[in-house]
């Protein structure tokens, strides 16, 4: 006896093949991926150090599966404010808190400097073979707009290479609140009075209305704009232009030598000769930008996690929280004692040993309700 | 049957419910975006809408900016999309064979199904190049007599944002002009041609009467424009100032919004400030679409 | 003005109009093109499998953005899905005409709103008082978008239901709102399942609302009140890297979504055929 053979149409297999595929990507990771996970840590923050803690946690998660930490990169105070209204459990930033930020808190916030980043001038001039060599007065007239083409005679003078560009400088920048944008206003600041008086130090800038001027969004935006856009400049933090393997110029320090920017001329930046520091209150920014070292890049800047001494400010279970508090301690301790390796290859520059001690301190500060965490 | 009652009277009520939920949503929007500009309006005034300086560190906020930008770049997308989606519905309503529209209508329309951020990427990496190496310099030496076409060629600007909305409100605006021409019967273009009209004559005839609706095409295109955000976003340089020049960055209120907007938690005062350049685009767009739809609306009792 | 300008004007404007079908065709053309061709390099079996790596790690993928746009789009359908219905139950069934077409004009305005106020609602209304960018505030972004065009469709597909079947369910001693659920809907099921795609595809492309409220995250979905990634934010995010690896992905992503989304519309579109033709 024969039964009559039920058709499968075709739009019914394309319909289970799209529910077993779409089902596969809305379940499958838990079944991949988070098997295990006991601790997950969240942070938000800088964008500068984004491919960095992206690598960090990848190598240490790979070690410990249990722990899961996610960061989300969308800038440094609006890390800084998710901190303090306690909705992250630490931020990354590149400016330090300000003393008044740091009295509205609700506890001592500590600074943990784990690298020393570099804001470098990288652009993009078609055939030029040597390094640009600029000076923060020069910079300084670039970006207030005053130096508007390339064979300017006072960017002549320190780079005679440039004396047949007679072209348009184009300027980028960043068009959003960044510390990228803070570090390099400040290093201007502190050397040049043209600056100083006309623009001053902020996290963001009144650019000149100029054309030539163009604004970006993030690290990335500014150093993909440099690239497809002959005979642009702009300021980019070092590893982003290391990664894309642009030019960089080289910047005159305080010592007066012209110290092109690389990883170790920017970790002699974090050399703090003869300063004492308390490990509860690292913010040594000031004492890294515009440094004294006669081999050290000028326009270096450590950038920061930042976290609550004391955990026991969030509300929830203690045992989490407790639990949360240790695995960032680890965390970091593993970044300070063996994540080196992983710096390098990225392009940032780990902190000196000297400060990497006092991070180790200030990590031991690290409790809930006033009992430390081992 | 008492139980049916209830349940019939259960069932009208969470219907009904339903329906004033999804129409308060839209009143709650109004409301919304205006008390969250409250400290902006309170703190900038009228004066939001006449400076041009947009400087959240030192917290002046002036919206001029972006309005022109918005109203520039989505102008400038309309100057070029009108010619062109009227050649287009022409093209498909009167002079291609209608078994060869018949598929080349839903192509055009499948313009519109893709998503604007693949515009953008399009738009970033394919279009501004070009316009960068060829069309920019090109304009600046033959019409660079015109503001329009002076400064810096960099690719990325109003220029770029302009063509980008182009593209994006092109299919919306050929197809419902197609569809307007489509309903004048077809008698109109008959009775000129028997008066001795030519052809085009006769379709010009038809378009006349269909102006209504293609009005109201335009209307819902340049609608699109003022709203759209992440193509623009990408392209426009999101720089908060007012230049004549076509090659220049600027920023429009949509984009601003999307690029300041996760950052701004910071400070609440830049946080309203946003607020209130939302509540101006949403009231632009409002005013707009309360047009088309009259326009459209009223089209059945015209013919 | 003589026959022969006239015949000229003529001739010049029809070909104008097959240039701007001939332009039309050639900008979709190279939108389409340029997709493929640099979105194709990235696929790969990690482009499907993996997750987010840092930048110098080969094997990554947009795995964790996949299942974001899922999580998302669905959760927001079933957000707006049963009062979207029901609301055009309402419109067709029991609201009179006047009311009816007061609730259209305002639909279609809603419609019509740009997806970025939606995105600065939802995150006034719900990332301001949870305190936090989350999955959630993105599907109700995205919910909200969705209501008006089902609302429409589904009114339309109610409407083409021919009134003799109501009469029927009503002789019948049926109430009416087992009449408007159990024959009229089931009638119109098809129109009712073409709205629902068509709203899945324009939302599933979405960015707009879901950088205010979404934000993204690098990660799997991790709960709905956290952040959660999306192919189209994830797109944005790779866009403006100097990172090659990723600004290949986000090609790769750009031609995923583009396949999909026109997926989806084009199946409507057979599918409506067949059932017209």
């Amino acid at each position: 006896m024969s039964y009559p053979r039920r058709k499968i149409s075709p739009s019914f297999i394309i319909i289970i093949l799209i529910i077993l595929i779409g089902g596969y990507y809305i379940v499958g990771p838990y079944f991949l991926y988070s098997g295990d996970i006991e601790i997950s840590i969240k942070g938000s923050g800088a964008t500068f150090p984004y491919p960095l803690i992206q690598s960090l946690i990848d190598h240490y998660t790979q070690i410990n599966p249990n722990i899961m930490i996610d960061y989300v990169s969308i800038g440094s105070g609006a890390g800084q404010a998710n901190l303090l209204n306690k909705l992250v459990d630490f931020a990354g930033t590149d400016a330090p808190l300000t003393d008044e930020q740091l009295e509205s808190a609700e506890e001592w916030v500590l600074h943990i400097p784990y690298a020393i980043g570099g804001v470098v001038l990288a652009y993009n001039l078609p055939n030029f073979e040597t390094t640009l060599q600029l000076d923060a007065e020069l910079i300084a007239r670039i970006f207030s707009g005053e130096i508007r083409r390339w064979n300017d005679p006072l960017l002549v003078e320190t780079n005679p290479a440039l004396s047949n560009y007679d072209e348009e400088i184009f300027v980028i920048h960043r068009s959003d609140a960044s510390g990228t944008t803070y570090i390099f206003t400040l290093f201007l600041s502190k050397e040049s009075t043209l600056w100083r008086d006309n623009f001053g130090t902020g996290k963001s800038i009144n650019w000149p209305t100029l054309d030539r001027f163009i604004g970006a969004k993030g690290n990335e935006g500014v150093a993909n704009l440099i690239m497809q856009t002959p005979f642009s400049i702009g300021y980019i933090e070092f590893t982003y232009a290391v990664v894309i393997d642009i030019p960089m110029a080289a910047v005159r320090n305080r010592a007066g030598n012209y110290i092109p920017p690389t990883i170790e001329s920017i970790s002699r930046a974090g050399e703090l000769r003869g300063i004492v520091l308390d490990p509860r209150d690292l913010r040594i920014s000031d004492y890294i930008i515009d440094s004294y070292v006669e081999d050290a890049y000028p326009i270096s800047a450590p950038t920061y996690f930042i976290v609550y001494e004391d955990w026991s400010v969030y509300t929830g279970d203690m045992d989490i929280i407790v639990n949360k508090a240790r695995a960032f301690k680890n965390w970091v301790k593993w970044i300070i004692l063996e994540g080196d390796q992983y710096f390098v290859e990225l392009g940032y520059s780990p902190i000196p040993e000297a400060l990497k001690n006092k991070v180790l301190e200030a990590l031991d500060f690290i409790s809930y309700s006033g009992v430390k965490i081992g | 049957m008492a139980k049916g009652d209830l349940m019939e009277k259960l069932f009208k009520y969470v219907s009904s419910v339903s329906a004033w939920t999804i129409i308060s949503v839209f009143t709650v929007f109004f409301i919304t975006i205006f008390y969250g500009s409250l400290d902006s309006i309170f703190y900038s005034g009228i004066k939001f809408i006449f400076i041009s300086i947009w400087d959240p560190v030192k917290k002046i906020f002036g919206a001029l900016p972006f309005i022109y930008g918005t109203l520039l770049t989505s102008l400038v997308a309309l100057i070029l999309a009108i010619p062109i989606s009227l050649g287009v519905a022409i093209a498909s309503s009167e002079l291609l064979p209608s078994n060869l529209s018949k598929v080349l209508d839903p192509v055009i329309e499948l313009m519109a199904a893709i998503p604007s951020i693949v515009y953008g990427m399009w738009a970033l990496f394919v279009l501004g190049p070009v316009l960068r190496v060829y069309v920019e310099p090109f304009l600046n030496e033959y019409l660079g007599f015109l503001p329009l076409f002076q400064g810096t060629i960099s690719g990325y600007g109003y220029l770029n944002a302009s063509i980008i909305l182009f593209i994006m409100i092109l299919p919306i605006i050929s197809s419902l002009s197609r569809e307007a021409i489509r309903a004048v019967p077809n008698e109109i273009k008959e009775m000129t041609l028997a008066l001795g009209g030519t052809e085009w004559e006769a379709i010009r005839m038809k378009i006349s009467v269909a102006k209504r609706g293609i009005i109201g095409a335009i209307t819902l295109g340049f609608s699109r424009a003022v709203g759209e955000t992440m193509a623009v976003l990408l392209v426009i340089g999101n720089k908060p100032v007012i230049s004549a020049s076509l090659f220049s960055s600027g920023a429009t209120i949509a984009s601003i919004l999307a690029n300041e907007y996760p950052e701004a938690i910071a400070d609440p005062l830049h946080t309203s400030a946003l607020n209130e350049l939302a509540l101006i685009l949403f009231l632009i767009s409002l005013v707009i679409n309360i047009i088309f739809i009259k326009l459209v609306r009223r089209r059945v009792g015209v013919i | 003005m003589g026959i022969r300008t006239r015949l000229m004007k003529q001739r010049v404007m029809i070909s104008l109009s097959y240039l701007s079908i001939l332009l039309t065709l050639g900008i979709l053309g190279a939108v389409i093109f340029f997709t493929f061709l640099n979105g194709i390099k990235s696929w790969n079996l990690a482009f499907f499998t993996e997750a987010q790596k840092f930048p110098l790690n080969p094997r990554q993928g947009i795995s964790h953005a996949i299942q974001g746009s899922l999580i998302l789009s669905l959760t927001a359908s079933a957000i707006a899905a049963p009062i979207s219905i029901l609301a055009a139950i309402y419109l067709t069934e029991y609201a009179d005409e006047r009311l009816r077409e007061s609730f259209d004009s305002i639909l279609d305005v809603m419609a019509s709103t740009p997806s970025i106020v939606v995105g600065v609602v939802s995150y006034i209304l719900i990332v301001l008082p949870l305190q936090g960018f989350s999955a959630l505030s993105g599907a109700v972004a995205l919910a909200i978008m969705m209501m008006p065009i089902m609302t429409r469709a589904c009114e339309d597909a109610l409407m083409s239901i021919e009134r003799r079947y109501r009469e029927a369910g009503l002789a019948l001693g049926l109430h009416k709102w087992r009449v408007s659920l159990s024959i009229i809907l089931r009638m119109a099921k098809g129109g009712v399942l073409t709205g629902f795609a068509l709203a899945f595809g324009r939302v599933f492309g979405e960015t707009a609302p879901l950088l205010m409220t979404a934000l993204g995250s690098r990660t799997f979905f991790s709960g709905f009140f956290e952040p959660v990634s999306s192919i189209t934010l994830l797109i944005y995010e790779y866009s403006k890297s100097p990172f090659e690896i990723w600004i290949d992905i986000a090609w790769g992503a750009s031609l995923l979504l583009m396949l999909l989304t026109l997926g989806i519309n084009v199946s409507i579109r057979l599918w409506m055929g067949k059932k017209g033709g």
